[in-house]
């Protein structure tokens, strides 16, 4: 694994703290349904391929970035990052949503997708799949969900093939 | 049973309906409220499925144009423009990649962007630049840029007035009739309604059986000058001309018609602003609407008022449609056309991923 970007860290410390501001609203119940400080795990880098169009594919350590965050309906996450040469060009970070978060629920979603990035995000249909885009600090951001799975891919905006590397890891199955 | 008597039977029953409606209506809504619900449904809807199209607009001076292709999804579709029959432009975007093949070089200026588009940083090699992107452009190759693909969200910080790229239009016909149907009154097409008058009704009715549903933006009348709460004159506006229909079935957009219908406004115009026009129909509505948009301009509303009729038909709707981009192609930058290319973030408000 390697050492985080602070930009990598930064977004992953966004997602994950934005989950528990939208899943628990603060209530006891919500609260309850929360988990619990501590327990939040990683996920492996095993359904991500080694190389995709060209970038190389990394796990990276965010251990230190969800170790302290409380209720959330995230039980574990992935970050993982995409460089050409040793530049990054993309991340993609998979939250999974605890047993007790309402990810089949429409409004739950639209509920994380809203805390993402800095515009409205936007949806688009990219194959048989709803992807909302939207953009963040010298960034685009497209997020998606697959099952439990929450998929956040940021891609620099330089980058050149920002769809392509999105349809391939539209592919992708945690 | 008389006629005139079979006459007042279907008046009664329509009144007896309408004020039928009107009690469910208290209950449940307005019916109008929930006629633009399942239309706005049913855009939205069929905006997500690949579909074949063809787009077509007569303007008053008769020009016509037609754009027909097919929509894989939101990142791949194909396009081929011609105007007055004659093929001017055919477009391929393939996720990142757009490639454009213009047919007329004499079209190509119309496409060029006024002001250069800001540079992006990093791009791929071996494309051509300058006068050779000029002279690639007017070979009738196709010309491709690997990372050009227009954003397929809208970008309220562009203006896009219709009529400059429609290729761009005809993509975005589900925004544009959105955008009316937000703005403007709109119910289900209804032949015994006490408000119906077939002669102002350009448009074919759903066959008998069809289960096709036409949903009618409802036109308005032409404004008097001291019609205004903003100390402005008040002038006609589009709201004022456009009569649009929408057919839908089981929930998918079949065909959108719009009739931006300045002639048959014209008595009215004469009369509310106390103007004389003169010449033919087609010379007494471009008087009308050139001054209208002077008008329009000055007020601040800089996309004039375009005069056309225009079709937008569906076909293959949810059947799987496959985008192919060109096998070969002179590479290069195409931010030189307008909406298309890729351009910084700042110049627009939506992402591109």
């Amino acid at each position: 694994m390697r050492s985080i970007p602070r930009a990598v860290a930064g977004a992953v410390l966004l997602l994950v703290v934005g989950l528990s501001a939208a899943a628990c609203g603060g209530t006891p119940a919500a609260s309850a349904a929360a988990t619990p400080a501590g327990k939040i795990g990683t996920l492996p880098a095993g359904f991500l391929p080694s190389e995709v169009l060209g970038l190389a594919v990394a796990p990276e350590d965010v251990s230190a970035q969800i170790k302290g965050v409380d209720r959330s309906y995230a039980d574990a996450v992935g970050m993982y990052s995409f460089r050409s040469d040793d530049l990054l060009q993309a991340t993609l970070q998979v939250t999974k949503f605890n047993d007790r978060a309402r990810w089949r629920s429409a409004a739950f979603r639209l509920q994380v997708v809203s805390q993402v990035g800095g515009s409205v995000p936007s949806p688009v249909k990219v194959g048989d799949d709803t992807v909302y885009l939207t953009r963040g600090t010298k960034q685009s951001l497209a997020i998606w969900f697959r099952g439990p799975y929450l998929f956040v891919l940021a891609t620099r905006e330089e980058y050149l093939r920002p769809r392509a590397l999105l349809r391939e890891m539209l592919k992708v199955k945690p | 049973m008389t006629r005139v008597a079979r006459r007042a039977r279907r008046l009664i029953a329509t009144v007896t309906v309408g004020l039928a409606v009107a009690a469910g209506a208290t209950a449940c809504g307005h019916p109008e409220q929930q006629d633009v619900k399942a239309l706005r449904d049913a855009l939205a809807r069929t905006a997500e499925m690949p579909r074949a199209f063809a787009y077509e607009e007569t303007t008053n001076d008769g020009t016509k144009t037609d754009v027909k292709g097919v929509v894989e999804d939101d990142f791949r579709y194909e396009a081929a423009y011609a105007k007055d029959g004659a093929p001017v432009l055919d477009e391929v975007v393939y996720d990142d990649e757009l490639a454009d093949r213009f047919l007329a070089p004499g079209e190509i200026a119309s496409f060029l962007r006024k002001k250069a588009a800001p540079a992006t940083g990093a791009r791929p090699d071996g494309e051509v630049t300058g006068p050779d992107l000029a002279a690639a452009m007017r070979s009738g190759k196709w010309v491709v840029d690997a990372a050009g693909a227009p954003t397929p969200l809208s970008a309220s910080a562009e203006r896009h007035p219709l009529g400059e790229d429609p290729v761009y239009d005809a993509r975005h016909v589900f925004d544009y009739v959105d955008g009316v149907v937000r703005e403007m009154r709109v119910h289900k097409f209804n032949p015994d309604s006490l408000d119906y008058r077939p002669n102002e009704d350009p448009f074919p009715k759903p066959g008998r059986g069809s289960k096709v549903v036409r949903y009618d933006v409802e036109r308005e009348p032409v404004p008097r000058p001291s019609d205004t709460s903003t100390g402005n004159q008040a002038i006609p506006t589009e709201r004022s001309f456009r009569k649009m229909a929408i057919y839908v079935k089981d929930g998918v957009v079949l065909q959108v018609l719009e009739d931006m219908d300045v002639a048959s406004r014209l008595d009215d115009i004469q009369r509310n602003y106390d103007i004389k026009l003169e010449g033919s129909v087609v010379q007494e509505v471009d008087q009308a609407v050139a001054a209208i948009n002077v008008v329009r301009k000055g007020q601040g509303r800089l996309d004039p008022i375009r005069v056309r009729r225009m079709s937008y038909r569906l076909s293959d709707v949810g059947m799987t449609q496959r985008v192919r981009p060109p096998d070969d192609g002179v590479k290069a930058n195409l931010a030189v056309l307008i909406n298309r290319g890729r351009v910084p973030a700042a110049a627009v408000t939506a992402g591109s991923a």
